[in-house]
């Protein structure tokens, strides 16, 4: 991730957030003009996996706002288990191929990207059918290799102080998180935070032990730039990985936001969800990862 | 080019041929060859798996080929083809062995070998795999040979990825070789040593004196051997010999005696090593009959007293039970046979591992776990890997049907163990730790690992509402991932068996 670019859009993003605190957000989008009337949060749906993708990134001011001419991007999907797209147990590919394709269009040099997966890899990156739409929008898929992973050192965090993530992922100029929504046994649902779990290497087990401290931990230290959360279909029930197509429902939605514990919110409610119930999504707040209350998001809403 | 130079050319191809079929193994797209084609076509362990399991396995029926070859052309498999042979005739070459002819005195001992192999397989015991060729050779590949240049190409790897501008080339080459030289994960096998040892061995040999193992001791030569005896393409010498004896000192196999004009058929391996050296070019290798023939001198005594010895061998296999609380870990692959077909159908070549080893590495070789029947034989051991759901790759490449194909629908709903968890050992349970990474990774559509909200009371009295997970029995299909993703730390807190408490489950293909 750019630093000074992430600072300076967080504290645009943050400005804003504060602001509609104060103001209803629709004062907000009444009166604000320019940069400032991004919303903090976008969500649309009711078209195809591509259309609302590039809906909901349009409405954040478009990849030009994330993505510079010359950046190299690491797109980070959910490929974690060995199904088919249809089982909503990883990222709907036709989502991350818009978002390459968004990426290119900004002028990004190189996207690429990865996963590290439960299942075999080979097999979770072909039959999730990730691999080789990424590679047709031209982005490189490559395998997360040990060599890859570095011991990053998390000063501020009270509870995971230090783990090893991928340097490619930490050192890209600008990290995109590309998670499915889905139910999930322990963190009750797995989205944008629990996505970034894909960078971790270690014994990820030991994150379950204290997954709702974790999580808003790795994300506040992580802070993708984009959070792009795949709802075009959402796994209700026998998560992660599922495996009953009587588990996934069609939403057709997706939800955008660099606010990852607001995106993560929103998510939420797609399954009924308070999001205050859910534990890393109330810890969340703490650490600065947006607004968690629905009726107080800064948030736009398309439906196609 | 000479005949020789031919045999040479072919055993190129044929051991060039051996390597693409063991590389091919790991992935079903692309195979037009059947992987196991080389251990098809071996007549000897068709013959030992069919009387040994009482089974007719048409897979095996390749091997006819081979069979008919020999009637006729004598043991050309041996000099042109064998990727075993032609891997000693590389030491050989590398060490400058020599030709010894005092290993010809241990011909005999090769035919011994195999009726005592033969005898033991009547008595339905399985014990030709410790020095067929085809399987060592497989065996050895699998589970010496790759894991050795996994970690050596790892390395190199590891080291060339600190330079920066290489990262991007290496992971391309990298997601090439995913299946072979660079898997994420370096896989090993607890036997590699043993088998290892027992190569390094015959190759020692080799070095002593050239092909030692094709005349001493390969049973498969052996009984091309007696197969070769209408063969019709043979040696002649002709009147104008001289003498020198260059013949007798190139032949690999020592089939040619002192007496140069005569010829040891069931030893000639129609290398054309004899046609090439001679100085006056009177030797020719073509069709006709030779009535020259040596005899390998062993007689019928010895062979019935192998015989006796294969029934030794067989009975003490027989008497060396093991407790079968020793075995509840042995969980067979997908689509096994019933247990005691399967220890006698299998020829231990490692085909399943090498298909396992970059797939979810569950497939181990055993020692003695399931019994001296059992020894070698490959097992699931869920503290290294875990059976993946979607996959049916050692099925489809056994060359005796120990593990029967299975198309992806049936082997998902076969059940080859059963997981149950530890309470002392499982976190939520023993410590009150929140945890179920087993249930997250459990992938039967309806999860055979469920949870349920319990209060967990803690020493200082405090309370927490915490999942604890149990198994469904009737869900579980002892793929064994539970274990291996267990994030305890040395015992895990969930464990794979192959039984219930009570005894029933697997064994007889699994399923149905």
């Amino acid at each position: 991730m750019n630093l000074s670019n992430r600072r300076k859009f967080l504290k645009t993003a943050s400005l804003l957030t504060a602001g509609s605190y104060l103001l209803s957000p629709f004062e907000l989008f009444a009166q604000a003009t320019g940069e400032s009337s991004l919303p903090a949060i976008a969500v649309a749906k009711n078209g195809t996996a591509a259309q609302v993708t590039r809906k909901a990134i349009e409405l954040l001011g478009g990849m030009g706002a994330f993505v510079k001419k010359g950046y190299t991007v690491v797109v980070k999907p959910n490929i974690g288990w060995n199904r088919s797209p249809a089982h909503a147990a990883n990222t709907n590919p036709d989502v991350v191929t818009e978002v390459i394709k968004m990426c290119f269009e900004a002028g990004a040099e190189k996207v690429l990207v990865f996963d590290r997966t439960c299942n075999d890899p080979k097999r979770c990156y072909e039959n999730s059918g990730i691999q080789d739409a990424a590679e047709k929008a031209g982005a490189s898929v490559y395998h997360m290799v040990d060599a890859g992973f570095k011991d990053y050192e998390m000063p501020g965090n009270k509870y995971l102080k230090s783990w090893p993530l991928y340097e490619m992922a930490m050192d890209a100029d600008c990290f995109i998180n590309v998670p499915i929504a889905k139910h999930h046994g322990i963190a009750e649902l797995t989205l944008g935070m629990k996505n970034l779990m894909g960078i971790q290497g270690g014994n990820r087990g030991h994150i379950h032990w204290k997954i709702h401290q974790y999580l808003p931990e790795l994300a506040a230290f992580v802070k993708p730039d984009l959070n792009i959360i795949d709802a075009t279909r959402i796994l209700l029930r026998h998560g992660p990985q599922g495996g009953d197509l009587n588990d996934v429902e069609k939403r057709d939605t997706v939800i955008a936001s660099s606010f990852i514990g607001t995106a993560d919110a929103y998510a939420a409610t797609l399954f009924g969800k308070d999001p205050k119930e859910i534990g890393y999504i109330a810890n969340s707040v703490e650490y600065g990862l947006g607004e968690i209350e629905v009726d107080k998001m800064d948030l736009k809403e398309v439906s196609i | 080019m000479t005949v020789r130079k031919l045999r040479i050319v072919s055993q190129v191809l044929f051991f060039l041929f051996f390597l693409y079929l063991f590389w091919m193994t790991s992935e079903t797209a692309g195979r037009w060859v059947p992987v196991d084609l080389y251990l098809r076509a071996d007549p000897l362990l068709a013959v030992t798996a069919i009387i040994g399991a009482r089974v007719i396995i048409p897979a095996m029926f390749v091997s006819l080929v081979i069979i008919a070859a020999t009637l006729i052309l004598g043991r050309v498999f041996c000099g042109w083809v064998c990727p075993m042979g032609t891997t000693l005739d590389l030491v050989s070459r590398a060490g400058h062995s020599p030709n010894r002819f005092a290993v010809r005195k241990t011909q005999h001992f090769k035919y011994y070998m195999l009726i005592g192999f033969l005898t033991a397989s009547v008595l339905g015991f399985q014990l030709v795999y410790h020095l067929d060729p085809i399987s060592l050779i497989t065996r050895f590949f699998t589970l010496v040979l790759l894991p050795l240049l996994v970690q050596l190409s790892n390395f190199i790897f590891e080291l060339l990825f600190n330079i920066k501008s290489l990262q991007m080339p290496l992971l391309e080459i990298q997601s090439s070789l995913i299946d072979s030289l660079l898997p994420l994960e370096p896989y090993f096998f607890q036997s590699a040593f043993l088998v290892g040892l027992i190569f390094l061995t015959v190759l020692a040999f080799e070095l002593y004196s050239r092909r030692t193992f094709c005349q001493a001791v390969c049973p498969l030569g052996a009984l091309l051997g007696w197969l070769s005896k209408p063969q019709v393409l043979t040696r002649k010498v002709g009147e104008d010999c001289i003498e020198c004896g260059d013949c007798h000192s190139v032949c690999k196999t020592n089939a040619i005696p002192e007496d140069f004009l005569q010829t040891e058929l069931r030893e000639c391996i129609q290398c054309f090593n004899c046609v090439d050296v001679c100085p006056v070019d009177v030797i020719s290798i073509n069709f006709g009959k030779n009535n020259q023939k040596h005899k390998t001198d062993y007689t019928r005594r010895k062979l019935v007293i192998a015989g006796a010895g294969g029934v030794a061998a067989a009975s003490l296999t027989g008497i060396s039970f093991i407790q079968p609380v020793r075995n509840s870990r042995i969980v067979r692959p997908p689509g096994s046979a019933p247990e005691a077909e399967f220890v006698d159908r299998c020829v231990r070549c490692y085909q399943c591992l090498r298909a396992c080893a970059t797939s979810g590495n569950f497939l181990q070789p055993s020692l003695i776990e399931s019994g001296w029947q059992g020894l070698l034989t490959p097992y699931g051991e869920a503290s290294t890997g875990y059976c993946e759901y979607n996959c049916t790759l050692c099925t489809e490449v056994c060359p005796t049907d120990a593990i029967k194909e299975l198309d992806l629908e049936t082997k998902r709903k076969t059940i080859i163990g059963l997981a149950y968890f530890d309470k002392n050992r499982c976190l939520p349970y023993a410590e009150g730790t929140p945890c179920i990474v087993c249930e997250e990774h459990c992938p039967t559509p309806d999860k055979a690992i469920k949870f349920k909200e319990e209060e967990y009371i803690y020493p200082d009295g405090g309370t927490q509402v915490l999942k604890m997970p149990y198994i469904v029995e009737d869900l579980c299909i002892g793929c064994g991932i539970c274990e291996f993703k267990c994030p305890v730390e040395g015992l895990p807190g969930v464990i794979l068996t192959n039984k219930t408490q009570r005894g029933h489950l697997t064994g007889g293909y699994g399923y149905g």
